[in-house]
Formats: structure tokens, sequence, C-alpha cells
């Protein structure tokens, strides 16, 4: 058991050295990220110049728009990753040929998913790391932070938004195009997330829909980490993220597993 | 097939033969029927499979551009669970099988045709697998590089290391000068099946192909020579007047 475990492993390190290299090997990408994220926390800044400092960007505690919103775009990343991380990766192993010659090796297809996540959440660590930076160098306040709470949110963002990736890229093996599942949680997060602005200030019936993704509780709890509120003020959101995460990882593997299936009976898998 | 075969799928383009190849390998599950690999149901069973055979495919599209070969080996060898020393060892060991170790640690787009398709097959042995599935290992390979990998599969994978080959191709002549036996396949569907030899003493006899071009030059009828099992050809330029298709029905009645 011990073996396996450390087999599989190695077969996620071996697949994350493979997407940093292929990463690496488009130096301008790297170049292009560390822009957007200068422009993106400017914009934030000069915005947070018009908007006053309020209560609603800080839980009930007054905070200025720039540390609301510098954070909340940081963090999101992650959503993003997890969503897209899964399904661009089968997608390029299909268009690039190279699906059927991983699958025909003695490994396991969730896996193989699974492990293309690797590179991608560490990537999307590095941009919350600029993100943040760039913060500090614009004037974000570090000053409360609470590490235990930011660490157990960020695991469990992570684990709440990667079972919807999984199933993303079940919907690529299955049905071959690009699956709606990530544009519909990534532009649902921009609206109902409270990545811009406070989800209070949704109709009511809007509010529904935020209560339901995954990403507003983490947001939620990173917020609150950043002003230095403790697991226990937040138990509401790590109680959700948690049940969130048992139901729907072993869901998402389920439908992967089943969508690989049906392709290699369909005899499609390396199609696309 | 026996073990330390060398066992030949022949057809023409969509035969069969991949999709059998990859119902082995389990990437495909067949509706029917059962495939057992030294007793082991791939359906059941695919990783144990799995452990045991190793799916060459050499198409260039299975690997990644812009790594180099050295990288790729890298990662397949991890997926079949080889790491660390044992792992370099293997690469360079089957990296020199192949000819490929002044070449390792260039990018792969930057290799050749045979240089690709010995690659692939370096990728299949770097688990040391029992049961080698070869797709038409020397297609769009030039003859020399085809010459050598065809002495490669039969000389070093069957001869000194008694690797049992499954090796699919649509060369007649390929199929001949290597397997020891050839199942013929025709629009999925076994035809026959036997020794090389016998299926050629129960043939039905030479065939006889015309063939219309509209011009021809030194180098076409160069490689009309070359065409494999070709007994006798006879050009004659088409009379004037005459059109292409009338040619052909004069030729299929001769």
């Amino acid at each position: 058991m011990s073996g396996d475990i450390a087999t599989a492993a190695r077969k996620v390190s071996a697949t994350f050295l493979r997407d940093a290299r292929l990463m690496m090997s488009y130096r301008l990408m790297f170049l292009l990220e560390l822009i957007a994220v200068v422009a993106s926390v400017a914009g934030l800044w000069f915005i947070s110049k018009i908007v006053p400092a309020s209560a609603a960007f800080g839980g009930g505690h007054v905070s200025t728009y720039f540390d609301y919103a510098v954070v909340n775009v940081a963090f999101v990343t992650l959503q993003t990753a997890a969503l897209q991380s899964f399904e661009s990766s089968i997608r390029n192993e299909q268009v690039f040929g190279t699906l059927e010659a991983i699958l025909s090796t003695p490994t396991r297809v969730s896996l193989v998913v699974l492990a293309a996540g690797a590179w991608a959440f560490t990537f999307s660590f590095i941009q919350v790391a600029m993100y943040l930076t760039m913060g500090g160098l614009f004037g974000l306040h570090f000053s409360h932070i609470n590490l235990v709470a930011l660490a157990v949110f960020l695991i469990l963002a992570i684990t709440a938004t990667v079972p919807l990736g999984v199933i993303s890229a079940a919907a690529v093996v299955r049905f071959k195009q690009g699956s709606p599942t990530g544009f519909i949680f990534n532009r649902a997060a921009t609206l109902l997330a409270g990545v811009l602005f406070p989800v209070s200030l949704l109709p009511a019936w809007l509010q529904v829909f935020s209560w339901a993704l995954p990403i507003t509780h983490a947001l939620n709890g990173i917020r609150g980490a950043f002003r230095g509120a403790t697991l226990g003020e937040m138990s509401y959101d790590v109680l959700w993220l948690g049940a969130a995460t048992i139901v729907l990882l072993p869901l998402a593997l389920l439908t992967f597993r089943a969508a690989v299936a049906r392709a290699r009976f369909d005899g499609t898998l390396g199609q696309y | 097939m026996r073990r330390g075969e060398l066992f030949g799928l022949l057809g023409a383009n969509g035969a069969g033969k991949s999709t059998i190849l990859r119902l082995i390998s389990g990437l495909v599950i067949a509706d029917s029927g059962t495939i057992l690999v030294d007793g082991i149901d791939v359906r059941s069973a695919p990783l144990a499979v799995r452990r045991k055979v190793a799916l060459c495919c050499t198409d260039e599209r299975s690997f990644y551009y812009r790594l180099t070969g050295r990288r790729n080996l890298e990662y397949f060898g991890a997926l079949v669970g080889l790491h660390g020393q044992r792992l370099r060892e293997r690469i360079a060991y089957v990296a020199r099988l192949v000819d490929l170790t002044g070449d390792l640690d260039r990018r792969f787009d930057a290799f050749s045709s045979g240089m690709k398709q010995r690659l692939g097959i370096a990728r299949g042995l770097l688990g040391d697998p029992e049961l080698l599935i070869l797709d038409e290992p020397t297609r769009a390979v030039d003859p020399v590089h085809a010459a050598s990998i065809r002495t490669f599969v039969r000389d070093e994978l069957v001869g000194r290391q008694g690797k049992t080959v499954l090796l699919a191709t649509n060369t007649l002549d390929e199929a001949w000068e290597l397997c020891e036996r050839i199942a013929v396949l025709r629009r999925g569907r076994l035809v026959t099946i036997g020794a090389p030899d016998a299926l050629a003493a129960g043939g039905s006899g030479p065939v006889r192909y015309a063939i219309t071009v509209d011009r021809t030059d030194d180098d076409l009828v160069a490689r009309t020579r070359a065409v494999p099992g070709l007994r006798r050809r006879h050009a004659a330029q088409r009379p004037a007047g005459r059109r292409a298709a009338d040619v052909d029905r004069a030729a299929s009645r001769g």
C-alpha cells in the first residue's frame, strides 16, 4: 500500500515536472503574467481612490476597497486553476495525441487527471504571491493575518473547487469540446462570489446562487484570515467547504471514470 | 500468440489492425469476447495487463514536442513505475538499443521521422514489458532506417531479449521478412492465419494490377521497380485519343 502511494506520488511529481518544463519553454508567458498582475493591482488601487472604506468590505469591520479586492482577485486564481487545469490538460493531451500513450501505461485514470493539477496549482500560488507582493507595495495590510486560518481555507478552497474541474474534464473526455462548466463557474465567480464587490450588494435571490458557490465561502474565509479572524469565527464557511469536498470529490472522480469507460467503449478516447 | 513469438497483423488501412492493438492495450473495450494476456483478462484487470504489455505508439504525435527526447522518456518512464537511478539506467539502456544516445538531449521537434519512430520503441521498452506491441513501426521511415528497425525487432527484441512481439503492418514484405506467423485481416475480419510460407503456398497466385498515370519520370519508374513482391512490370504509353478509363478496362481484360 505504501509502495502504491509512493509510486503515485512519483507519477504526480513527474507530471508536475513535465508541465513545468512545458510552460518554461514559453518564456514570454511569464513576462505577460507579471505585467497582467501589475496592471490588475494598479487598476484596483486607482479604483480604491474613489471608493471610500466601508464595513461592507470587512465583514463588519471597516476596510478599504483595495484590501478587499486585491485579496479576492489574488485568490480567485485558485478556482481558475481548479476549473481549467484538468479540463485543459485532458484537452491538450487529446490534441497532442499523448492521451492514449499515457493511458496505455499502468496508471490509474484518476491519477492522470489529478496529477494534471499539480503544476497548475503551483503556478496559481506563484500568481497569488505576485498579487500579494504587488498589493503590499501598493499598501495592502498584512499585520493582522491569521496564518493558520489562511492555510485551512487555502486547502479547503482547493479541495472544494477541484471536483468542479474534474467534472469539467469528464465533459471534455465525453463530448470532446471545451466544457461549459469552467466558463460558467469562472464567470459566476466574478459576478456572484464577491470578487469585485460584496455579495451583500446583490439582490436577495442572487445571493442564493452566491451561497451555492464554493469560491464564495473560500474568499470569505481568506479575507477573514487577512483580518485576523479565527477559525471558530468562520466555522460556518469551514463546514460548508468541508461538506462540499466530501460530497463533490467522490462524485467527480466517479463521473470522470464513467466518462473514460464510455470513451473506451466507443473507441473515442484519443479523439478530439 | 505464443511466448517469444513475433506475430504479425497484416492488412490494408482500415482493416482493424490498430483497433486490435488498442483492444489488447485496454484503450478500447470490446463489445463482446475476451482478451487474455498471460491469463489475465484485459477488461477486468487492465492495470495488471498494462504492466506486462507496452503499446509502442510510434505516432510522432504521442510525444511532447517542446521537450527533449530524454525528458519525454523520463516522464513516460515514471508512468511505468521507474524512478531515480533505475530510470536513468533504463533510459541510457534503451537509448543505446535504438541508437539514440547522442540525440537524447535534442528537442523532440528536432528529431527526424526515423528518430521519432525509434524513440517510440525506446519508450515501449522502458518498462521491460513481456509483450511489445508495435503499430506500423516503419511507417514514414526511409528504407535504410526501416531495415535497421526490422533487424532490431527480429534480432534484438525477439532474438536476444526473448520478447513476445505483436507487429501490425500493411507492408507485405515486412510481415513476410519478420514474422513467424501472420494473421491477415480485411474489414475487421480474420481472413487467414499461418506461417508466411504456408500462406504463400495456399495463395491464389499472382495478381495483376493496371495503374494509369498522367505523366511519368525516372523517379516514378525507379519507385515502381522497388515495389515489394513485384514480379513483372510492363510499361506502355497510352495511345493518343484514348481515355485513361479505356486503358484501365483494356488492362483488366488482359
